[in-house]
Formats: C-alpha cells, sequence, structure tokens
C-alpha cells in the first residue's frame, strides 16, 4: 500500500509549492483576527463565570431538593422496637472497620428474629453476601461486649447460646479464636457504634424464646427529635419597607417658640441574614432612608405698647380754656409671628439586623431589632422639635437608627414569608457643629418579605 | 534567525519574529490550504485561521519535528475540521474494486503544478484522502481516526481519486499527444 503514494520527490516538490494569495491576506489581517479572538475571550470568560454560578446555584438546590427527599430526612421514628440502632449522630463518621461492624449489626439484627437458635442461622451461607465469617465475629463480639456492658444482668448473649449449640457453624469466626471477642469487644465497645445506653430497658419475647434478652430503644428518648427545618436552609434574604411618622405639636402658651409639623420617615433595606438557631436570625445588609420634616414655627412674644388716652378737660376758671391731657399706659400685648419649616436626610447605612421567630397562639410572630450605622447622603433644611429649630448641617453626619418591630409573619409561598411589622424607630444623627446628637423617634408600619435560599 | 529563535520571539510577541514566521511559511501553508480547500477565497481563510491558531499554540511545540512539519500538521488539522463541518458524504467501494492497480509512474512525469491543479478538481472527499494519504503521508487508519470514517472508506476514496487522476492524465497526455 505504501507505494501508492507519490515518491518522495515529488511529495517534497509538493510540500516546498508555494501559492500566492490575495492581499487581503496578510499578516496585519491575521493579528486583527487575532485580537479580535481574544477579545471574544475576554468576553467570554464572564459569561462563563455567570454560567458556572448558575450551576452552582442550580446544583445547591438539586441538594436541597434531594436532602429533603433523602431517607436521612424521613423521620426516625418507625424502627422496629427490637434492634440494635446506630446513633444517627454517627453515621457520617464511622470507618470502614465501623462500617463491617454496622454490617455485622444488622446480621445480629437478623439474629434477633426466632431463627437465630438454629445452627445454620450463623452460618456464613444464610447471612447477606456481604456478610463474611469475620465480620460475623466482629458484629458479633460487638453485640456481646454490647450487652454484657449495657445489660450485665442478661446471663449469657445470644451469641454464646448459639456458640454453645452451633460451634461448628460459626466456624474459623467464633470457635477457633474464643479470645476475639474478648480482645475486640473493648475495641468495638470503644466505637460507640451503638445506641446510647442510657435509658435503654430489657424486654422478654415471652414463651417462645425465654432465652433471648432485647434491648428495646424507647422512640424518642434516645434519639434526636425530628426536627424538619434542621435540613432546611439557614440563609435568608430580606428586603423590607418601613416607614413611619410623627406629629410634632406644641401648644403650650409658654414657649415662646413652639412648632407645629409632620415628619416621616421611609426606610429601605435588604438584608442577608442567617438563622442561628433557637428562633434567632442575625443578619446584615444595605439600608436606605428618607426623613422628612414639613410644618411651621410660631413665635409668640409679649411686646410692651404704650397706650396714649388723651382728652381734654375744661378749666372753668377764668379765663375759661380747655386743657388735653395726655394719659400714658403701658400694656403687655401678645405678638405671633409664624413661618415654615421643612428638611430632609436621606442616609445610607449598613444594617446589623436581628430576628427573633417564635409562635404566640397559632400565629407564627416575628420581633425584630436592627441598628442602622451609616451616614448622610443629603441633609438640607431646618430640623426641628417642639421647642426649637435649626438648620441642618450639609455636611456628610453620622447616622444610627435603631428599630423595634414585631408582627405576624405569614407563609406566603414555599420559602417566602411576608411580615407584617409595626415598628417603633429612632433616627439619630451627630451634629459635627454643635457636636450634638439629635434625633427623632417615629413609629409607623413596615412590610418585610424574607426568602429562605 | 533560527527556528528556535523565531519560535521563542513568538511567544514572547515579538512582532518582528511574527512577521518573519509569516512571511517564511504562509505561502507553503496557503498551497497546502488550497489542496484541501474547495476555493482559493476558503483556502485563504483557512490560511489565515491556522496562523491564528499557530500564532496562539507555539508555546506547546516541542521541536520534536521541524516548525515546518508542526505548522502543516496544525493547518491539515484545521482543514479537515472544516471539511468535516461540512459533513461530506463518504462512499466507499467494494475490496475488489480496490485491489484494481493504476499506474503511478504517470504522476512522475507530470509537473508539480499540474498535479496541484488535478488535485484540486478532485472531489472533496477524493481529495481530502488523497491529501492525507499521498501527499502527507498520514495512513488510511489515522485518515480514518481524523475524519471520523472507516478505515475502508479512506481506503475507496483514495482508489477512486487515484482513478480520476489516471484517467485526467491520461486525457493530458492524449491531448498532448493529439497536438
Amino acid at each position: 500500500m505504501e507505494n501508492q503514494r507519490l515518491n518522495s520527490d515529488l511529495r517534497d516538490k509538493l510540500h516546498d509549492l508555494e501559492s500566492p494569495f490575495n492581499e487581503r491576506v496578510s499578516f496585519e489581517a491575521v493579528m486583527k483576527k487575532r485580537e479580535r479572538k481574544k477579545r471574544r475571550a475576554i468576553l467570554w470568560i464572564p459569561s462563563m463565570v455567570v454560567v458556572a454560578g448558575l450551576f452552582v446555584v442550580g446544583g445547591l438546590g438539586m441538594l436541597w431538593v434531594s436532602t429533603d427527599q433523602s431517607p436521612e430526612k424521613a423521620p426516625q421514628v418507625t424502627l422496629s422496637k427490637s434492634v440494635y440502632k446506630p446513633k444517627l449522630a454517627q453515621k457520617g463518621t464511622l470507618n470502614s472497620a465501623q462500617r463491617l461492624t454496622l454490617g455485622g449489626a444488622s446480621a445480629s439484627s437478623e439474629t434477633a428474629s426466632p431463627s437465630f437458635m438454629m445452627p445454620e442461622a450463623l452460618s456464613p451461607e444464610t447471612t447477606s453476601p456481604e456478610i463474611g465469617s469475620a465480620e460475623i465475629a466482629t458484629a458479633e463480639a460487638a453485640t456481646t461486649s454490647e450487652r454484657k456492658t449495657n445489660s450485665p444482668e442478661i446471663p449469657q448473649s445470644p451469641v454464646k447460646v448459639a456458640q454453645e449449640e452451633t460451634p461448628v457453624a460459626v466456624g474459623g469466626s467464633m470457635a477457633e479464636t474464643p479470645e476475639l471477642n474478648e480482645t475486640n469487644a473493648p475495641e468495638v465497645l470503644h466505637q460507640d457504634m451503638f445506641c446510647d445506653p442510657q435509658g435503654l430497658k430489657l424486654v422478654e419475647y415471652g414463651l417462645s424464646d425465654p432465652n433471648k434478652n432485647f434491648v428495646e430503644i424507647p422512640e424518642g428518648e434516645n434519639e434526636a427529635q425530628w426536627d424538619p427545618a434542621r435540613l432546611q436552609s439557614k440563609w435568608y434574604v430580606e428586603v423590607a419597607a418601613t416607614t413611619g411618622s410623627r406629629v410634632v405639636i406644641n401648644f403650650n402658651e409658654d414657649d415662646r417658640l413652639s412648632i407645629l409639623g409632620n415628619i416621616y420617615h421611609a426606610n429601605y433595606h435588604g438584608l442577608i441574614l442567617k438563622d442561628v438557631g433557637s428562633g434567632v436570625m442575625l443578619g446584615t445588609g444595605l439600608s436606605y432612608g428618607e426623613m422628612v420634616g414639613t410644618g411651621e414655627w410660631r413665635i409668640r412674644e409679649f411686646q410692651e405698647r404704650m397706650n396714649i388716652d388723651t382728652y381734654d378737660v375744661v378749666v372753668m376758671l377764668p379765663p375759661v380754656q380747655t386743657v388735653r391731657v395726655y394719659d400714658t399706659t403701658y400694656s403687655q400685648v401678645r405678638v405671633e409671628t409664624a413661618g415654615s419649616l421643612n428638611y430632609r436626610i436621606d442616609k445610607f447605612a449598613i444594617p446589623l439586623a436581628a430576628r427573633y421567630n417564635f409562635m404566640f397562639g397559632k400565629m407564627a410572630w416575628r420581633a425584630a431589632a436592627q441598628f442602622n450605622p451609616g451616614m448622610t447622603i443629603k441633609s438640607s433644611g431646618d430640623f426641628f422639635g417642639k421647642t426649637e429649630y435649626a438648620p441642618l448641617p450639609t455636611q456628610r453626619m453620622l447616622t444610627m437608627d435603631m428599630k423595634l418591630a414585631v408582627g405576624p409573619a405569614i407563609s406566603i409561598y414555599k420559602d417566602w414569608i411576608l411580615i407584617l411589622e409595626p415598628n417603633i424607630m429612632h433616627h439619630a444623627f451627630r451634629d459635627p457643629k454643635l457636636g450634638k446628637t439629635k434625633g427623632k423617634t417615629l413609629t409607623g408600619f413596615g412590610v418585610s418579605m424574607q426568602y429562605n435560599f | 534567525m533560527t527556528e528556535q529563535e523565531l519560535v521563542e520571539g513568538c511567544i514572547r510577541e515579538d512582532r518582528i519574529c511574527q512577521r518573519e514566521l509569516w512571511s517564511r511559511y504562509s505561502k507553503k501553508i496557503m498551497s497546502l490550504c488550497l489542496r484541501y480547500c474547495n476555493s482559493q477565497e476558503e483556502a485563504e481563510d483557512a490560511l489565515m485561521e491556522a496562523y491564528v491558531k499557530i500564532y496562539d499554540n507555539l508555546s506547546k511545540f516541542r521541536f520534536q519535528s521541524s516548525l515546518e512539519t508542526w505548522m502543516r500538521r496544525v493547518a491539515v488539522n484545521l482543514c479537515i475540521n472544516k471539511i468535516r463541518a461540512r459533513k461530506h458524504i463518504w462512499t466507499s467501494i467494494t475490496d475488489d474494486e480496490y485491489r484494481l492497480g493504476y499506474n503511478d509512474d504517470a504522476f512522475e512525469d507530470l509537473q508539480v503544478n499540474q498535479i496541484m491543479k488535478m488535485v484540486e478538481a478532485l472531489p472533496v472527499g477524493y481529495r481530502t484522502v488523497f491529501n492525507m494519504y499521498a501527499i502527507e503521508g498520514y495512513s488510511h487508519k489515522d485518515i480514518a481516526e481524523m475524519l471520523g470514517i472507516d478505515e475502508g472508506t479512506s481506503r475507496s476514496q483514495f482508489a477512486k481519486a487515484r482513478k480520476v487522476l489516471q484517467q485526467q492524465i491520461q486525457k493530458s497526455e492524449g491531448g498532448s499527444q493529439a497536438s
């Protein structure tokens, strides 16, 4: 076949053949093409990052979904009353030896059946294929020691009963190495693979199997209570809008300056919250708030007013003449002046939030406490109280808002919770000119939407 | 400038070295592309794409072959990818047909340019396999792997290409004798 190729001279000639190309094909054109390709690659990188992020999020979502459906999440309440059950918490930390023993444990649970007394019940053929004789030995050693430890009053372990009756069936595992039980048992015991010994009670199975003793695990006593929430995500995102207002009224006649006005605030925040347990959530995020005040000032001043009454008096003495008398009196007159007021403070903050979820009656409630340390974005106008007002500094000021709220939490959809919360919020800022901290406490209503992600 | 200096310069993105690489090999690679592509424009596009690939991947060149051989291989692979993308339908022939003998000596009497023109005139399937087997020196097994076809298909395409070429040579010889 190889001789069907062209001879090497001809091939070399073909290889060395040079063909011209169009002017559009040049080194510069290649370089431009290369640059374009690189730019495309640069655009691809963020796209790939976004796609990878979506995959990660999707994967996590799938993981949560699959975790929801995994058997580990199923309530552990339907197990047989007569089995040795490993502790759920140790499940994840079993090493290979422990897994062997766990397999043995399942074998030993099989031995709890009435067929246990039969010789072939302990033979390797009657056990599951995965469980070898050594595993049976290990498992049974564990079983024996466990029973010895936990129930000293048990006269004889089931394994020993079987051993006496069927020494051959146990074979090299038990009969040939009787010390195995004694030597391995403490080690196996230290693995602490079986259930918590506290509270275990012996039960008898009646006359049909008088020699067998079983350990019963009372449901709910020796295992962690099933809590569906514990496998849910601990992370929440919250967006909320909080409003509030306050009316400033001062009709005190004694005050020279009285102010009548309204103060409103609107606060918006987005938070990431983590459930730290016991219904408590902690989190932080970003917050933007506005506080607006409108009103009027009134100054009541008492001015001393001079009143001059004049009257003419006729002097009857000759020559009769009229004399004008000027009667001057002074009186205090209240003079009232008024003007309008308004101010606006826009601020940005990084909230530190704490939430506490609790049940009250049949309703879920949530209490919220939040500190919003931040600074002003914009401030203008005259900040007023009941009896005073002063222009706001225009430079940035440090602010600190504190919010307390409590309200019902309503689950509106899977993972979405709506919280309606009346709140009280104190807005404070530090006036750098005066070196004073000023603030106002407003009450209002807020709506929060929480998403468990 | 030695090959090594040239390669190192191109890896450093030295424009002088890159231009030298272009001027040294571009016409040869163009000749190669012309043998694989259907038209001059397609070959020119393939040439530019091949050079982009060569510049991008020169750091992977290990000096285990000559630079030209490596560049040719890059260009051949690129052309093959283009051909595969076209989903050309490969036709197969029987073994008997394959065993038909052809006179190879006729090729040696032809000029290189004549061979080139004849090769360019071949249908794409014949041309690709003929180029790869007869000129580039790939085995049918390699060709089959690279093109994603059966080895028998590769052989049959080559046989048909040779047959067509043989007919063309005979025609040209007949024409020259008549004149």
